[in-house]
């Protein structure tokens, strides 16, 4: 007899979050919102139960990515989805065919980062009776909300997967044999899949990549924590990264309305950037594009981004003398891919 | 011995490419520029009066970066820039000393804000 | 005694105590992109205020927004709040008929509004990026 645990795999696909009028394919969820009924669905992959085994046990442990503020507990009813090989989520599966096994509960959804446990047993048994149930195939399961109070629910995200299918099995029973079990325990964990390198270039480190980095916020977990908003630093998220500031005056010379002047980035695509001004007179910056007025003065600047520069436009009326423009710009190394 | 930090996003390889656009985190003194990441110094949220202004004293002594949301309907925020060219009645200054939010509809609104430490004058 | 990750900027010392001396510190929360899409709508000849929007897809995040626009066939970007500038003379100030009045985000949608000037349909592509939780 051995213990079995399955975890959903992080990428797109695995689960499915269904909303009123939305759904998606990078969570799953379930309860009630005041928007109305969560539910959702997830999948396991390589499910090396093997064809009509007789199940002792089988739980999914559901993780607690994300919850809701209200009061009372979450009321769910789980199925199985009564397929030999269930396909990923790319479309909606809370349609496909429920095994006849079903769990009817009610739990308190811990707090964020842990776990609460859901009986499948007679599921999962169902699935592996099977006529066409193989050992490795995948094994799906969707949840549906039974009136829940109001702002009860819990959320996972593919990004950080921890929801795993614990199945425990009598492997000296004829119709099972010996498989591989994985041991991973119901924990939080850094996430594989990313590359990053702490090293001595050029040279590779011999030592095995590193999976990512993240660094928590002061009062926040690191290894429970799925949310971006409580790292400092997190290398599963991009980052704006500037490399140069660049200042440019533009004159308007009166008796005309306008002035450009232009900064050169030739980075061959358009940058993001992020632009201040400041009007000659007036000793504050603003952001750009703007436009502003005085009591008979009216003023406004905007910009262009092309692959190669960045074009500056300035324009007024009422100023009876020379008027600057102090543009700061800010290019950014991020390309826009427009 | 020269070294390198480099964080790759997920999908791409630190240890092969070189757009530093691939990268969380990208640090390479041989190519003699900084890809600098905005540093945030604090982040509020305030309601600011109709026909009225807020503001916040940052404390840094130079003119930082700054962004400005406001929620210009119930649970819908929108950036702001300088002077809107639609004359919503929103936008913010910045300056060597404060980030003055200015409402000038008659409505009281959210705002949300953040000051960064990185210095634009 | 507390740990710190830091990376000093060219020719600035590690030991300083501006943070404009470092690409990068973890005393200090790097603003992250959460995520970036592009998203291509058309905007409807003569007419103004037209809203679009995007599932963003991020549960339980408001996320703080940017974005930038370009106009089918033109080889240009322009930002929100700004004009798709056409046109500039030194006694006509600059001109466009395309304007990106703002972009915005619920907990559920991106929105972007525009205005056309033109008298035909212009085909227009946003570069949004969600940037942290608004709250």
């Amino acid at each position: 007899m051995g213990v079995h645990v399955y975890t959903a795999a992080q990428s797109l696909n695995e689960m499915f979050a269904q909303y009123p009028s939305s759904s998606f394919s990078n969570s799953w969820h379930c309860g009630h919102h005041a928007s109305g009924n969560r539910e959702g669905a997830v999948r396991f992959n390589n499910v090396t139960i093997p064809k009509n085994t007789p199940i002792i046990s089988a739980q999914l442990n559901v993780y607690v990515g994300a919850k809701g503020s209200g009061s009372g507990d979450l009321k769910y009813i789980m199925y199985g989805i009564d397929e030999d090989n269930t396909a990923d989520y790319s479309s909606s599966p809370m349609a496909r065919t429920g095994t006849t096994a079903s769990t009817t509960s009610q739990v308190s959804v811990p707090s964020m980062g842990n776990y609460f446990p859901i009986n499948v047993t007679s599921i999962v048994q169902e699935i592996v009776d099977r006529s066409g149930w193989a050992s490795g195939n995948n094994m799906g399961f969707k949840i549906f909300n039974n009136s829940s109070p109001t702002d009860v629910w819990f959320f996972e995200s593919y990004l950080t997967p921890n929801s795993n299918l614990e199945v425990v099995w009598d492997e000296s029973s004829p119709s099972s044999s010996q498989s591989p079990s994985s041991s991973v325990s119901p924990s939080p964990s850094l996430s594989p899949s990313r590359s990053s390198s702490l090293s001595d270039s050029p040279s590779p480190s011999p030592l095995a990549p590193f999976l990512g980095i993240k660094i928590a916020k002061p009062g926040k977990n690191v290894l429970l924590s799925n949310n971006p908003t409580d790292m400092i630093f997190d290398s599963d998220y991009g980052t704006l990264k500037y490399f140069d500031k660049q200042t440019k005056t533009v004159t308007i010379s009166s008796g005309n309305l306008g002035a450009t002047a232009t900064i050169d980035h030739n980075l061959g695509y358009y940058p993001f950037v992020e632009v201040f001004i400041k009007v000659e007179g007036f000793n504050k910056y603003e952001y750009c594009p703007f436009a502003g007025a005085g009591a008979t003065v009216f003023y406004d600047a905007n910009y262009k981004i092309t692959t190669s520069q960045i074009v500056l436009y300035a324009q007024t009326t009422g100023f009876a003398s020379d008027t600057d423009f102090d543009f700061l710009v800010f290019i950014y190394k991020n390309n826009l891919k427009l | 011995m020269r070294q390198v930090i480099k964080v790759a996003l997920p999908g791409y390889n630190a240890e092969t490419d070189t757009d530093p656009d691939h990268f969380a985190l990208y640090v390479d003194p041989d190519e003699r520029v900084d890809y600098v990441l905005i540093k945030e110094k604090e982040k509020a949220n305030i309601a600011v009066a109709g026909n009225d202004n807020e503001v916040i004293a940052h404390g840094l002594g130079y003119v930082p970066f700054a962004l400005v949301f406001v929620e210009y309907t119930p649970g819908a925020w929108r950036k702001l820039f300088s002077h809107p060219l639609d004359s919503s009645g929103y936008w913010f200054e910045i300056d060597s000393t404060n980030l003055t939010i200015y409402n000038t509809t008659s409505t009281q609104r959210q705002f949300a804000y953040r000051i960064f430490y990185d210095q634009i004058a | 005694m507390s740990q710190v990750i830091k990376v000093a900027k060219i020719g600035k010392d590690i030991r300083s105590t501006d943070p404009n001396d470092f690409v990068f510190h973890s005393d200090y929360n790097t603003f992250k992109i959460i995520k970036e899409a592009t998203k291509n709508v058309t905007l409807v000849a003569s007419t103004t205020n037209q809203t679009f929007t995007e599932a963003h897809g991020l549960d339980h995040i408001l996320p703080l927004v940017h974005a930038f626009a370009k106009r089918s066939g033109v080889s240009q970007v322009f930002a929100p709040n700004g004009l798709d500038v056409e046109s500039f003379g030194f006694k006509l100030g600059y001109s466009g008929d395309i304007k990106f009045n703002y972009v915005a985000s619920d907990e559920t949608n991106v929105i972007f509004n525009f205005d056309n000037d033109k008298g035909s349909n212009v085909d227009v592509s946003i570069r949004y990026f969600l940037l942290e939780h608004i709250l």
